[in-house]
């Protein structure tokens, strides 16, 4: 009677841990995707911080060849047409879509350094200089999005090749973001001086 | 420097009502120790008039001492803030509002406090203020004898506030101590740069903001400043508005009665009035350092 009595105290005790790991490790696996789903979340809007960046330099540019007709028709037209097919982001846009976006803004900025040079009258007017301002604003926030985007998918893949983690991210199929680079030209072409 | 003398001289002066209130306390207080203790009700009463006296002294030293400093402020630092400071305005007995500073969310609300030795000026277009704080927080203390209240400094140094040449929406804090006091909108980030994390607790409230006010750049000059200046520096950006907070225990331009007013005195008063042009070249903010030059 005693041993039976001790058999079922072993075995509800072993049941028990069981138990209590069990509930442990579907806590662990609810958290650690829970963090991942929200790292990805994290990710998605900085990545929406890019497209609000592009665009806005977009527009900024756009607005600097409208003045840049009056003085140099051909030429502004001619540089317009390289952006304008590459307009237009949605949800379908791949991270290469907008890199290959931005790096035709990079070529049409400096085209329009150099057709600027020719005209000193288009330099010294005072409203394009505001506009050479933004424009250099609208690059400052494009740089902060793109390190923010980094920093968002530095810290997504990190959690996504982290034992345990990767067994939540491989099962849940979530891989690892490419980061958005900044081109080595446009790096030296956006001059800090710090 | 005949300003020096003459201070020097009022200085020594005071010196023999310290060293009076100093006997008297010490009389008075081991006095009625032992008169208590041995039951001598003469020796009681002779302490306690000591103690009355060096209460006296006490006082009256104090007023003297208060007195010399704010002449030798008068006197002397206006000229001083002058010869370094062209275009800045020295106001001894005011500060910066105290709201004005609870506003950067650097320091917690205080129980009690004092702003003093104001600096306003303008150099090379940035405009600045400048003051000392010290912060000071309540402790209640319960004993069997009833409640005894003590106040401690939790912040006591220099607090400033720059022009900032960059317009963001949000606020952003980055401090060498944590903040824990900040309000539960701030989010704590990190930023790409690990030595910069390490060394500094970032909170915004904002995310692409904080990204885009400090760019690598900024982030190598705060840090550079962490290492210029002793004590805890924190920095609060806001749109338009940088304020840096020196937490060094120092109190500014106060001159001391055990302490020879010399020239070495005088360099540490100019090295403080300097820290305000140094701040502004290290950080830049005298140039639109975010646009290049076109």
């Amino acid at each position: 009677m005693f041993l039976v009595q001790t058999g079922v105290l072993i075995g509800m005790i072993i049941a028990i841990v069981v138990l209590i790991v069990v509930i442990g490790i579907i806590a662990w696996y609810i958290s650690a995707m829970n963090n991942l789903r929200r790292l990805n979340v994290k990710v998605e809007e900085a990545m929406s911080g890019i497209d609000v960046a592009l665009t806005k330099r977009y527009d900024a540019l756009t607005k600097m060849l409208d003045t840049t007709k009056a003085y140099a028709k051909y030429e502004a037209e001619t540089l317009e047409k390289i952006v304008k097919l590459r307009k237009g982001m949605n949800s379908s846009t791949t991270l290469e879509d907008r890199k290959e976006f931005a790096s035709s803004m990079d070529e049409m900025q400096k085209r329009m350094s150099l057709v600027i040079e020719q005209y000193p009258q288009l330099k010294a007017d005072h409203n394009f200089g505001k506009l050479q301002d933004a424009i250099m604003d609208t690059e400052e926030h494009l740089q902060a999005a793109r390190r923010s985007y980094n920093a968002n998918v530095r810290a997504l893949n990190s959690a996504i090749i982290s034992f345990p983690s990767s067994i939540v991210a491989k099962r849940i199929h979530m891989e690892q973001r490419d980061f958005f680079e900044a081109e080595e030209s446009k790096k030296q072409d956006v001059k800090m001086e710090f | 420097m005949e300003i020096f003398d003459r201070f020097n001289k009022k200085r020594r002066q005071c010196l023999p009502l310290v060293i009076l209130t100093i006997a008297f306390a010490f009389i008075g207080f081991f006095g009625s120790f032992f008169g208590i203790i041995f039951r001598k009700g003469t020796i009681v009463i002779l302490s306690f008039v000591c103690l009355l006296l060096a209460i006296v002294f006490g006082v009256f030293t104090s007023v003297l001492y208060s007195k010399l400093k704010k002449q030798f402020k008068d006197a002397y630092i206006k000229n001083l803030v002058k010869e370094v400071l062209p275009d800045a305005s020295y106001y001894p007995q005011a500060g910066i509002p105290i709201d004005s500073i609870y506003r950067s969310h650097l320091v917690k609300k205080a129980d009690r406090s004092h702003v003093e030795d104001l600096i306003k000026g303008e150099i090379d277009g940035v405009s600045y203020s400048t003051c000392d704080v010290k912060l000071e927080e309540r402790h209640v203390h319960h004993t069997s004898n009833g409640t005894s209240t003590t106040y401690v400094t939790f912040f006591q140094g220099r607090f400033f506030e720059f022009e900032f040449p960059k317009s963001f929406k949000g606020q952003l804090l980055v401090s060498e101590t944590s903040l824990h006091f900040v309000p539960k909108q701030f989010k704590k980030i990190e930023l790409e740069n690990v030595e910069f994390n390490e060394k500094f607790k970032t909170y915004c409230l904002d995310e692409h903001s904080a990204f885009y006010v400090l760019t690598p750049h900024l982030m190598e000059a705060l840090m550079k400043l962490e290492k210029t200046y002793s004590g805890a520096v924190s920095f609060s950006f806001t749109d338009s508005k940088l304020c840096i907070a020196i937490d060094n225990r120092r109190d500014s331009f106060e001159i001391k009665l055990t302490k020879k007013l010399d020239e070495e005195m005088v360099h540490a008063f100019r090295r403080d009035l300097l820290v305000i042009p140094n701040m502004i070249q290290l950080l830049k903010l005298d140039k639109n350092i975010f646009y290049e030059e076109v």
